[in-house]
Formats: C-alpha cells, sequence, structure tokens
C-alpha cells in the first residue's frame, strides 16, 4: 500500500509552555539504581518516561520517594502475559512496582514505562501514580497497568527507581517531566 | 525550562484516505507520541496498522491486554510485517481514540512502543493497551498508518505528531 498523504514536518513549533523537562538520568551499567532529587515543587504533576534495559531479564522494578523505605506503599496490576490476563495487589509494601508483573525486564529488548505522579507536591494528600508498562520480545513480554500509592502528606522531593538485582545498562533512560497547572 | 512537547505534525483529512505518511520527522527529540481519531468509510470494524520507515519485513510483533465489556484478555502477535494497534474491535464510523507512544525513535537500539486504544460503540466497543516492538537499530524518519483494503479513513480523521524532548 502506498501512501497517499504526505506530510512535512512543520519547522515553526507551537508551545504550550506546560510540559516541561526537568532532568534526564542513565544507567551506569553497575547500579541497581537510579535518583531524582531535588524536584522542584513548581508543577502540579510529575511524568517519568523510562526506556531501560537490564543486565539479566526477569527483574522487577519499583519506586520510592524521598528515600521512604517504611511499609508505606501499596499498588495494584492489570497485567498481559500475552496469553492470560491477570490483576493483583500488594499492602503494606516497602516500594510501589514500577515495571515487571509478570515476566519482568528483558536485557535484550528496551522495556517501556510511562509514570505519571499526581499532585506530587502536595502536603495535605496522599500521593497516587499511575503506570503504564510494557516489553515485548517477538514471541515473549508483559504489558500491565499499575496504580500505586504512597501513604504520606509530604511532598515528594526525591524520586528513587530500583530494581530487585542487578543494574541498568548505561542505555537505560529515565527522563522526568514537569506538567504545570493553570 | 525549556518546553519539550511540541507538535511536529497534524492532518485533518479533508477527503477520504487510503493512508496517513508522517515523513521527514527530526531526530531532534527523545520520543515521538501520535494521537489519531480515525473514522471509517466502511460500517464495520477496520485494522489500524502502521509501519515505521517502509518496512514491510517481519520485524514487528506485540503484546496486548484488552477488555471488551465483558472479559479481558491477552494475547500476541510475532513477526508481523506491521505494527497493529487494533485487535478484536476495530474503528468504525464513530471517531475512536488511539495513542502510539514510541521510545527512543532516533536511538540505535530496537523500539518500543506503547499504544492506548478507545472504542465505544453504545453497547459494543473495546479498551486495550498493548506493547509493540519493531527489531531494526535505523533512526524512525517516516511513520505510515493505513487500514484494511475495503476500507479508508473518512473525512474528518484526524492524526497529530508530537515531539517529546528531555533535558
Amino acid at each position: 500500500m502506498s501512501p497517499i498523504l504526505g506530510i512535512i514536518a512543520s519547522s515553526k513549533l507551537v508551545a504550550s509552555g506546560s510540559y516541561e523537562s526537568i532532568a534526564t538520568l542513565n544507567g551506569d551499567g553497575s547500579t541497581a539504581s537510579v535518583t531524582f532529587s531535588s524536584i522542584p515543587s513548581t508543577y502540579k504533576h510529575l511524568q517519568l518516561r523510562a526506556n531501560l534495559l537490564t543486565n539479566t531479564g526477569g527483574r522487577t522494578v519499583f519506586w520510592r520517594a524521598n528515600g521512604d523505605t517504611g511499609a508505606n506503599y501499596v499498588d495494584h496490576t492489570l497485567s498481559g502475559s500475552g496469553t492470560a490476563a491477570g490483576a493483583n495487589y500488594t499492602t503494606g509494601s516497602t516500594a510501589a512496582q514500577f515495571f515487571g508483573a509478570v515476566t519482568g525486564t528483558s536485557a535484550t529488548y528496551p522495556n517501556a514505562v510511562i509514570f505519571d505522579l499526581i499532585d506530587y507536591a502536595s502536603t495535605t494528600k496522599y500521593k497516587t501514580a499511575r503506570v503504564f508498562t510494557g516489553v515485548d520480545e517477538n514471541g515473549s513480554g508483559e504489558v500491565a497497568l499499575f496504580s500505586g500509592l504512597w501513604m504520606s502528606t509530604s511532598a515528594i522531593n526525591s524520586l528513587t527507581i530500583r530494581m530487585s538485582s542487578g543494574f541498568f545498562t548505561s542505555t537505560s533512560t529515565f527522563s522526568l517531566y514537569g506538567i504545570k497547572g493553570a | 525550562m525549556p518546553t519539550t512537547y511540541e507538535p511536529i505534525a497534524t492532518t485533518t483529512l479533508g477527503s477520504s484516505a487510503a493512508s496517513i505518511t508522517f515523513s521527514s520527522i527530526p531526530a531532534t527529540y527523545t520520543d515521538l507520541k501520535v494521537i489519531l481519531t480515525p473514522i471509517s468509510t466502511g460500517v464495520s470494524d477496520y485494522n489500524l496498522f502502521y509501519q515505521f520507515n517502509n518496512d514491510t519485513s517481519t520485524n514487528y510483533s506485540r503484546t496486548r491486554l484488552s477488555g471488551n465489556g465483558t472479559t479481558a484478555v491477552s494475547g500476541r502477535g510475532t513477526s508481523l510485517t506491521y505494527g497493529l494497534i487494533t485487535y478484536s474491535k476495530g474503528f468504525n464510523p464513530i471517531p475512536s481514540l488511539f495513542s502510539l507512544d514510541i521510545f527512543s525513535y532516533a536511538g540505535s537500539t530496537y523500539k518500543t512502543q506503547l499504544s492506548s486504544s478507545s472504542v465505544d460503540m453504545n453497547g459494543s466497543g473495546e479498551v486495550s493497551r498493548m506493547v509493540l516492538l519493531w527489531r531494526s537499530t535505523s533512526a524512525i524518519t517516516s511513520i505510515l498508518f493505513y487500514t484494511d483494503a475495503s476500507n479508508n479513513f473518512a473525512t474528518g480523521t484526524t492524526a497529530t505528531l508530537y515531539g517529546i524532548k528531555n533535558a
């Protein structure tokens, strides 16, 4: 099938000004975690987009706020393994899920994540995240949705993404964006 | 802070068309995002396919999770000659909403995508999330969206390509 409509990308860009890049981190090829620190409180929401690879496959990845290692996290999962849909939840966890609902990470094919953290700077509300993740390995893989709750009213000023074991390769990219309110 | 979520190109069809192409995509962003609201000229459900860089080889695959109003299911497709966002309920004369996030599109690794589809026809429909893979290390410079041979994209179909740039 041949295209009948070609569109040349416009060089005139329209800047909305409400979605800004805060920082980008890469894996270092030896460490199991990356941490965004000194996150400014000037946005309404945060979005983290990750394209990551791990040194070995089958790993799970979690997120933590403000370095809190207490049992203050809960999450729910809706996942697809390629053969079955599944649902799960955890309570009283020391971190919430970021990736790895079924088969875990791939060491060969990029694992993709869109992580939204809602009203992260509030000092009166618990913090809710939604996560859309997936990896496809042309015959295996998983796709998953997570909700995550950090039961704290503290404003979030740091965010850690941590593997269960192993490390993120240097080609792994974690990009944090801020979304402004009106 | 720089603004990092920018529209690259938009098309709104003034007449029906068999395909929509974004070409000459600059390599200056980190990720791409496409928002589509396709409308069919036919009356039934139609597939929404795409190909990168005119690649028609068996380099595409996907893992999906979907709910049709009755059950939730998961499945996969391997060694496909196209990317495919739709599953059992394709797009139809009622506008549907599809999005496609393409990660590290200008990088040298294989390209992973996350798609979201929302189709509701007041009594039938489907919601899906998929992860898709293009097994190529080439930078993506063009995206072709097309549908079944028995169908076209109708007047009013819209597609917008955004670029997302990290710090």
